[in-house]
């Protein structure tokens, strides 16, 4: 019974993905054309969360992980495509250079960051975070301070847009393919139970590290196409809590570790935020402190349920 | 830099670093007790800074009051916050109640930081000095100052009498120690979390007050503070409420040391660095003793 019932969800799921998917893909194709400012500026903004919710995912879903600095790795990418951008390199170049810087320091940061159990990696990470923003505040002569960074109008702007529905639907299609390769099923056995995968002969510390490059990439990538879209940085928006709350709660909203999970959620709150946003700009911390506040109250019902 | 500057510096040192101490016994009181990360710590320490500022511009002996009252209230809504909020989840899974309190508490920063930004703007809280200055040879102490140093000293005193001789106290540190055994002789684990928790959230607003009559408060420090006091209380390593004041002390002085030779702004991007270097060598520092945390 129960498994029958199990089923029949899970069909009800696929069903609801498919077509979420297909939303989603009719919006991103909308895009290139899309003229309006605002709407353009709205679809930007639903792509750059897809994008986060879902490489947070990795982390977040797959792995299980509380990560409250997800964003440290798309400030980072923002603030090395704007640096390079800004002594007049080529956006591709810069692209590139906005995800191996990203890379680097999440794979520099992956050493001690597996070492701490779970919660007190989830500590650090906003540690780190913080420390971002603040050190980005510091060098005023290389990020403009709190002032901000202005990159320069742009011949290649046309580009920014395609490149961000692209690497949207790489993600989309990886996220996926991940989830049903190897490496997906290693990180839900790690998420399950540690021993028992390293039991198994699983190489817990490799595996890890791997979904946390793989997780920081698009972030950063994503950070760079952001900074050349918006064409201006300041630290307490390229490392403020937005792009590392909003991925979280995205994950943990609906069902984390799926794809169509932190994909409808990413797509739904950025509606529901720009709707608040636009009528009580005051209160926009308040909306994401009540829903951390609700994920957790919920999150030992779900664990007890399911 | 002279010896008197460099004084006068250490000074204030010791005083950042005893309202860092008296926060990081709060936090560890709430961890040992409940192995709970509360990230809404330094929260409620702005929000009891912004009161107490009120306070004492609006009633005659306002800065009297507000310290009786306000860590009173404080802990008021700190019960209220654990009963309301964390309760439940703790009551469901004491055992998996990290990652929901670490998003409940993180959920209720924000909640809070809002609320102080909204009712009191995003001017900054300070308390002018009312008190005559103490000169000692060429260093000169404002009564204000004097006094808290006083009341950390006798607070710190006071909290450790607490744990160590009344009923209550053992039975926070039997909970600590041991949950089940604690739990089989009767003490509760639900209500002794409580009461942790509102003593914590007290503490909390005694190192707002103290922290608004030396310094400046702004609605954004909070989660900065509870920041350092976890990475304090993580890297001190051990589940006692007295090991965290030493570490407390240290960083307040590091922090003002720095901040008088280089300038504020790297102050705290070197005391966290300091920390986080301090953790990268002791993973485990918080959960190598056993009892509530043991190893699995």
């Amino acid at each position: 019974m129960t498994s029958f019932l199990s089923v029949a969800h899970s069909r009800a799921l696929r069903r609801l993905s498919l077509f979420a998917v297909g939303a989603s893909a009719i919006l991103v194709l909308s895009i290139p054309h899309l003229t309006n400012g605002y709407a353009r500026l709205l679809a930007f903004t639903m792509l750059v969360n897809i994008t986060l919710a879902l490489s947070y995912d990795v982390m977040g879903g797959l792995l299980g992980y509380l990560h409250l600095g997800h964003g440290l790795f798309f400030g980072i990418g923002g603030y090395a495509a704007a640096l390079a951008l800004g002594r007049g390199f080529h956006i591709s170049f810069s692209l590139l250079l906005a995800a191996v810087v990203g890379v680097s320091v999440a794979y520099a940061s992956s050493w001690p960051l597996f070492r701490f159990r779970a919660e007190v990696f989830a500590l650090v990470t906003l540690g780190l975070l913080y420390l971002a923003e603040r050190l980005s505040t510091s060098l005023a002569t290389w990020t403009g301070g709190a002032a901000g960074l202005s990159l320069p109008p742009d011949p290649a702007s046309p580009w920014t847009q395609p490149s961000a529905w692209v690497l949207t639907l790489v993600v989309v299609l990886g996220h996926y393919v991940i989830r049903r390769s190897r490496l997906g099923m290693e990180l839900i056995m790690i998420r399950e139970s540690e021993e028992m995968a390293e039991s198994v002969g699983i190489n817990i510390n490799r595996v890890k590290r791997r979904a946390f490059l793989l997780s920081a990439a698009p972030a950063a990538l994503m950070g760079g196409i952001y900074a050349r879209e918006i064409s201006f940085l300041v630290p307490s928006d390229a490392f403020g809590l937005d792009h590392s709350l909003g991925p979280v709660i995205m994950c943990l909203l609906l069902r984390p570790g799926t794809t169509w999970g932190p994909l409808v959620a990413a797509v739904g709150l950025t509606a529901i935020q720009d709707i608040l946003w636009t009528t009580m700009p005051r209160l926009h911390l308040s909306l994401y402190g009540a829903l951390l506040i609700g994920l957790g109250m919920m999150h030992t019902c779900r664990r007890s349920g399911g | 830099m002279d010896l008197v500057s460099f004084l006068q510096l250490l000074l204030s040192g010791i005083l950042l670093g005893g309202v860092y101490a008296l926060l990081a016994a709060g936090l560890a009181l709430c961890f040992g007790v409940l192995g709970l990360l509360n990230l809404a710590h330094g929260s409620f320490l702005v929000l009891a800074a912004y009161a107490y500022q009120t306070l004492q511009a609006a009633v005659p002996y306002g800065s009297a009051l507000g310290f009786l009252l306000i860590p009173c209230l404080c802990g008021l809504v700190g019960f209220v916050t654990f009963t309301a909020l964390l309760g439940g989840p703790y009551r469901r899974s004491p055992e998996d109640f990290l990652t929901p309190a670490l998003l409940i508490t993180l959920g209720l920063a924000l909640v809070l930081e809002e609320l102080v930004a909204i009712l009191w703007g995003h001017s900054m809280a300070g308390v002018e000095d009312r008190f005559f200055p103490i000169q000692l040879g060429q260093l000169s102490l404002s009564g204000n100052r004097a006094l808290i140093l006083i009341m950390m000293v006798v607070l710190s005193a006071a909290l450790h009498a607490w744990l160590k001789h009344t009923d209550s106290g053992r039975c926070l540190r039997a909970l600590a120690q041991d949950q089940l055994a604690a739990t089989v002789v009767g003490i509760s684990p639900v209500g002794t979390s409580a009461l942790a928790f509102t003593i914590a959230t007290g503490l909390s607003a005694m190192a707002g007050l103290f922290y608004v009559t030396l310094f400046t408060v702004t609605p954004h420090l909070g989660l900065p503070l509870t920041l350092k006091a976890l990475f304090l209380i993580v890297v001190s390593g051990r589940r006692s409420v007295v090991a965290p004041l030493s570490g407390g002390l240290l960083l307040g002085v590091l922090e003002t040391l720095i901040a008088g030779l280089m300038g504020a702004s790297w102050a705290s991007i070197i005391a966290l660095t300091t920390l986080l270097t301090c953790l990268c060598y002791r993973p485990d520092g918080l959960f190598t003793e056993g009892g509530l945390h043991k190893a699995h």
